[in-house]
């Protein structure tokens, strides 16, 4: 019989850490599944999509508090995993507003220690949930009116799991009013 | 050489080792991040299967014991010194593990694991019961809605916690050279409407 209420309680868990070994150990899994599966082109959109799915459940607790797309992705790597090693650069502006962000992580969280000849999988980006996170968390924002945009994307165009030295995620903001 | 039982300088040993681990050794991650990618992967392979809800639970329970399974044979070389061939340590080894994976806080989600010796039990079969106060995975789930248990299979959605624990009971049997195949059986489902999760595992002898 379906009950009405969720299971227990939310902030608990929320308010708790786990070690990341699992999760990291787990995902090379899903990711070759998703690309044996679906191909690496589809395998990437469902990365992201279930990046959103995450990100949606994370937004059930959490309230971002930053109001600068680097500033939200800083809190958003630190609260999900904490992650602080990550820098950002604004790369393009328009009337004096950022249009183009840049962002580096050097302590992924989510590639896998490899090297690019010990990848099963190269052909993939295994951080590009990160993009789906960034993105979801924008437009949850945007919706409640609480940023300024009209149009957020995220692509993630290096990563460590792919041989990168480091992984980077481009944010593109478009902004109403013109 | 494995000894029979753990003694008091072991455990001590075992105790001080997994706070060390968890406050310098490990990176950690929010919980609910962790349920959350469990549940994102889980609905992302439900749509992939084409709705078939046990076929998803099954295939990323698989994926998930295989990733835990590994980080066990890497930590092998380490946890070895805390073995021994007696079952009555395994209660103490499984808090253990929970607590290198989430810290003091394992104690809010599960009861201490409890040793059932062969003669107390009505099949003459040891075990050992685990249960969750708060489980980890369907905490935040309303149950027959986001995940339908009427739809799963072999595994139930909260199972492969207990199941990379026992794969880890059975690397240790294994490794102590005790001869019993472990079983376990989720007895008890928060998903379909019980008060507490509880995974019973089973110590079958193997057979020669």
């Amino acid at each position: 019989m379906a009950h009405s209420t969720r299971i227990g309680n939310i902030e608990e868990l929320f308010k708790s850490k786990v070690s990341d070994i699992v999760a990291r150990r787990s995902l090379p899994d899903v990711v070759g599944f998703l690309v044996n599966k679906r191909g690496p082109e589809q395998a990437e959109k469902d990365l992201r999509d279930i990046a959103r799915i995450i990100t949606e459940r994370m937004l059930m607790v959490w309230k971002p508090k930053g109001r600068k797309p680097f500033n939200l992705f800083k809190e958003m790597m630190n609260l999900f995993f904490g992650n602080k090693k990550v820098k950002g650069r604004v790369i393009e502006r328009m009337n004096k507003r950022p249009t183009k962000i840049v962002i580096r992580d050097f302590n992924c969280p989510i590639c896998p220690e490899k090297t690019k000849e010990d990848l099963e999988v190269p052909e993939i980006h295994y951080c590009t949930p990160v993009s789906g996170f960034v993105e979801t968390m924008i437009k949850h924002l945007m919706n409640q009116d609480i940023v300024p945009y009209t149009k957020v994307t995220c692509n993630t165009v290096a990563s460590v799991g792919s041989g990168d030295k480091y992984c980077e995620h481009i944010i593109d903001l478009e902004y109403g009013g013109f | 050489m494995v000894p029979e039982k753990l003694g008091k300088f072991r455990k001590a040993l075992a105790s001080l080792g997994k706070r060390i681990y968890w406050r310098f050794m490990t990176k950690k991650m929010n919980l609910w991040m962790l349920s959350s990618m469990a549940y994102g992967v889980t609905k992302k392979y439900e749509e992939i299967f084409d709705g078939d809800t046990g076929l998803a639970v099954d295939t990323f329970t698989e994926q998930f014991v295989n990733g835990a399974t590994s980080i066990m044979y890497e930590l092998l070389g380490t946890m070895k010194i805390f073995f021994s061939k007696s079952l009555t340590d395994l209660a103490f080894l499984g808090e253990t593990a929970l607590y290198v994976i989430m810290g003091p806080d394992w104690e809010k989600f599960f009861e201490h694991p409890q040793y059932i010796p062969a003669e107390k039990t009505d099949d003459n079969i040891p075990q050992l019961i685990i249960r969750q106060k708060m489980c980890v995975l369907c905490t935040g789930l309303t149950p027959g809605v986001e995940i339908d248990h009427t739809k799963l299979r072999e595994n139930s959605y909260g199972e492969l916690l207990a199941k990379a624990l026992v794969a880890l009971l059975q690397l240790i049997q294994d490794y102590v050279g005790n001869k019993y195949t472990l079983v376990v059986k989720e007895t008890k489902c928060l998903l379909r409407g019980d008060s507490y999760n509880e995974g019973v595992t089973f110590f079958y002898p193997k057979e020669e």
